[in-house]
């Protein structure tokens, strides 16, 4: 055989090895962007965590200290959508700001529990009154 | 707004300057008129005069805190701290795209101060593609994202920085990362000239190594400052999330890297000319990307700038750069074959092929699960997010063969070695790797990835500081000199080698502060009130005092505060203050972690809040190895000093014969 398609060949085997390990790790695991909507459609038997995004509700958000627990609500315009999160505050969270909620719902609490929360905070911010 | 007009018509005119010298050095090269090309080399300096009195027009207004400038408005305001006024420079997209153009055009002068010595035919070109990147940077600022834009309206204050960004390495993390990506301009400048001239050989691989190596470099460590950036600002007790901002800036790296190897596979052998050559336009469409990505509103992002048309630009001058790049890749497929020989698959060359391939394959699964949400939304208009967990999942092993390279690669000879051969002198690597495996299990460690990782490390480790020691120990013999003269005398006379190797050896420092960072992280949440204390892993935190509410900054920042006693075994390690601040230019609050470092581990103090009567709740994250990360960074700079400190004498040893004697040609010519 010769060198050049023994370098074929070889480089061949490393880039379906590569291909392979990259398309098994692409699935599972991912999260889908869902609306409030969908997310409130979903059933008990959820195995992946889903992402919400919605405006946080003026003045639905509490926090417990002692309990390190923070509840609020989001909106969008399929509906409304109460978060448990037990985690703290994250920064620049504040009514009708774009929030990321990920995790899963619980169809019986009707409660959207949180692993991880983020806030959309766009690098330019509108002029304040 | 007479700063205003200084620095829109200063753009103005570098914009008209830079489009003459792209025109100029083209006409001047083809038609053989020195004075064309003498003419374009002007119009450059004028660009870098011009691009320079834009910015310090910006500084300006940005430091007489003028709020009738819309950028300015924007960016700063009455009270924020002066330090802070050169990162607001770059806090915006306009600010931003300045710095990039007036980087490139003090790098392009600072290349063309030197005089044309093996790029004499191919410098013309070069030019012609640094000047037309200017335009379209100067046509951006010029058209679409005019820094000297004027309110509607008279202001008295600005909505100020926002917050996070006012952060030490925030004024720094911007320009470095900029200059990174102006930096890579330089090699794509050059392999496009190559391709013009047909001039494809090692020559200006060799001409731009100093240019691709502080490239290289500096866009590394910029990503590690936004990831240093991260951990201490974001409050989250990690420094990477694979976010698309932080992906776009780590794929043209990860290009860059394969590019600078398959550089070296040039000079030696003359193989993987096309390789080079792509890889150096890649790099540099990466860096375009990179911006496009932050700029366009295509990637859904929480870093991200607001949307704007400006993405359609990016989306033009990528197409056109790849549409010229490849038309002369096409025309020039002949000259694109190297004179060297493949040889065995057990050599030096495959070990290289491999490296590239598992760089790209890398590169291109970040780039494609930066894309995910996009090409998912648009099959299935359901937009599917990769998670960090599936990122790791290929990175990790990916990573890890990479680092069995750079153990593996040094022993390899070129052409063919025979595997007992590679065996015998692998052995000491395998028993070094070995023992360190078989430690971390007695040790307790029971992950078995873990476990392989740092093996896979070790092994690696001890091949460079094998191949460092051999070097200098063969001086102490045979030049009889002591170990610092014969370390500093084998430095000298090989720097490119030991600058190579002390790089390879910060990388697989960072290597290993991510593995121990990832695979081990303690989080703890406590409430405490004031004077009570809590046991952390071996840490006793005793929270003493707070501040709540005081005013700072004129009243626009509420300062809030736990001052924290940390022990061990009853002795006082640290006194530590985390914050949790109000602000007067963003709503809610934020906050300001405190941390102590050790090689061990990081202790990293979050105050989740706090209420009036002092009850604060505290998120506790003990984090094994971070600060490797950051000393790796640290050597990363050494290693590329070494590799690219100019050597004392012209003839350098550095240079292989070969490429010495093509460079002479070409300069002969």
């Amino acid at each position: 055989m010769s060198s050049r398609m023994k370098f074929v060949i070889g480089g061949l085997v490393v880039v379906i090895v590569v291909v392979a390990l990259i398309a098994t790790s692409f699935s599972g695991s991912t999260s889908e962007y869902l609306t409030i909507g969908e997310v409130k459609a979903l059933g008990p038997d959820q195995t992946q965590n889903s992402r919400v995004a919605g405006k946080i509700v003026s003045d639905s958000v509490e926090w417990d200290t002692a309990a390190f627990h923070l509840a609020f609500e989001i909106e969008d315009e399929t509906g409304r959508l109460p978060i448990s999160y037990n985690g703290p505050k994250p920064d620049m969270m504040a009514d009708a700001v774009e929030a990321v909620a990920i995790g899963k719902y619980d169809p019986a609490k009707q409660v959207f529990t949180a692993d991880e929360l983020l806030m959309k905070c766009p690098s330019k911010y509108e002029e304040k009154q | 707004m007479i700063l205003t007009e200084i620095g829109y018509g200063a753009l103005l005119l570098a914009l008209a300057a830079a489009l003459w010298a792209s025109i100029a050095s083209i006409l001047g090269a083809r038609q053989q008129r020195p004075e064309l090309v003498a003419s374009a080399r002007n119009a450059l300096f004028v660009t870098a005069g011009l691009s320079s009195l834009a910015a310090i027009a910006l500084l300006a207004l940005l430091l007489t805190k003028n709020f009738g400038v819309a950028y300015v408005h924007d960016h700063v305001s009455t009270y924020l701290r002066p330090v802070y006024v050169l990162a607001a420079f770059w806090a915006g997209m306009e600010g931003s795209q300045l710095l990039w153009l007036w980087m490139l055009t003090i790098f392009t002068a600072l290349l063309l101060l030197r005089r044309p010595t093996w790029d004499r035919q191919l410098r013309p070109y070069a030019m012609a593609v640094l000047a037309f990147t200017q335009a379209f940077f100067a046509l951006l600022l010029v058209a679409i994202s005019n820094p000297f834009a004027l309110m509607p309206a008279a202001q008295a204050e600005g909505v100020s920085l926002n917050p996070l960004l006012q952060n030490i390495w925030m004024i720094i993390h911007p320009p470095i990362v900029f200059a990174a990506y102006a930096l890579w301009t330089i090699p794509f400048a050059y392999g496009l000239a190559a391709l013009v001239t047909g001039k494809l050989d090692a020559g200006w691989l060799f001409g731009v190594r100093r240019w691709a190596l502080a490239a290289w470099s500096t866009l590394g460590i910029g990503i590690l400052i936004g990831a240093l950036w991260a951990y201490l600002e974001l409050g989250w007790g990690g420094y990477w999330a694979w976010d698309p901002v932080e992906n776009s800036s780590f794929i043209p790296w990860l290009v860059g890297t394969a590019f600078l190897h398959s550089a070296i596979i040039q000079e030696r052998r003359d193989m993987f000319r096309a390789w080079s050559v792509s890889l150096a336009t890649l790099t540099f469409l990466l860096t375009i990307f990179a911006t496009f990505v932050t700029r366009s509103g295509l990637i859904q992002s929480v870093h991200a700038f607001a949307q704007s048309a400006i993405g359609y630009y990016y989306l033009g001058f990528m197409g056109l750069t790849l549409a010229v790049t490849i038309g002369l890749m096409l025309a020039r497929r002949r000259e694109l074959k190297g004179s060297g020989q493949l040889g065995d698959l057990l050599s030096r060359e495959f070990a290289f092929l491999v490296t590239n391939l598992l760089f790209l394959g890398s590169a291109g699964a970040i780039l494609l699960g930066t894309l995910w949400p996009t090409f998912t939304e648009a099959v299935r208009d359901v937009a599917a997010t990769l998670t960090p967990e599936n990122y790791n999942r290929f990175m990790g092993p990916l990573g890890l063969l990479l680092v069995l390279l750079v153990g593996l690669c040094p022993l390899i000879e070129w052409r063919k070695i025979s595997a007992e051969r590679l065996l015998r002198s692998v052995w000491i690597q395998v028993v070094v790797g070995v023992v360190t495996a078989a430690l971390l299990l007695l040790f307790g460690v029971r992950e078995v990835w873990v476990v392989a990782a740092f093996a896979v490390v070790a092994f690696a480790s001890t091949t460079i500081v094998l191949q460092l020691a051999a070097g200098i120990v063969a001086r102490m013999r045979t030049a009889k000199e002591n170990l610092l003269v014969a370390a500093a005398q084998a430095v000298r006379r090989n720097r490119r080698r030991y600058g190579g190797q002390l790089i390879h050896l910060a990388i697989l420092l960072i290597v290993a502060g991510i593995i121990g960072s990832q695979a081990y992280q303690d989080e703890v949440q406590v409430v405490l009130a004031e004077g009570e204390q809590a046991e952390v892993g071996a840490y006793t935190l005793l929270y003493k005092s707070y501040t709540f509410r005081q005013q700072e900054e004129g009243g626009n920042k509420l300062r809030n505060a736990a001052l924290v006693e940390v022990y061990r075994n009853g002795r006082q390690l640290a006194v530590m203050e985390p914050e949790r601040n109000l602000h007067s230019n963003v709503d809610g609050s934020v906050t300001e972690v405190a941390l102590r470092s050790t090689l061990k581990e990081d202790l990293y103090l979050v105050l989740a809040s706090i209420e009036s009567n002092g009850l604060a709740a505290f998120q506790v994250i003990i984090t094994p190895m971070v600060i490797w990360l950051w000393i790796g960074g640290v050597l990363l700079i050494i290693g590329t000093l070494v590799a690219a400190w100019p050597a004392a004498r012209p003839a350098a040893v550095t240079v292989p014969a070969q490429q010495e004697s093509t460079g002479r040609r070409m300069a002969g010519r």
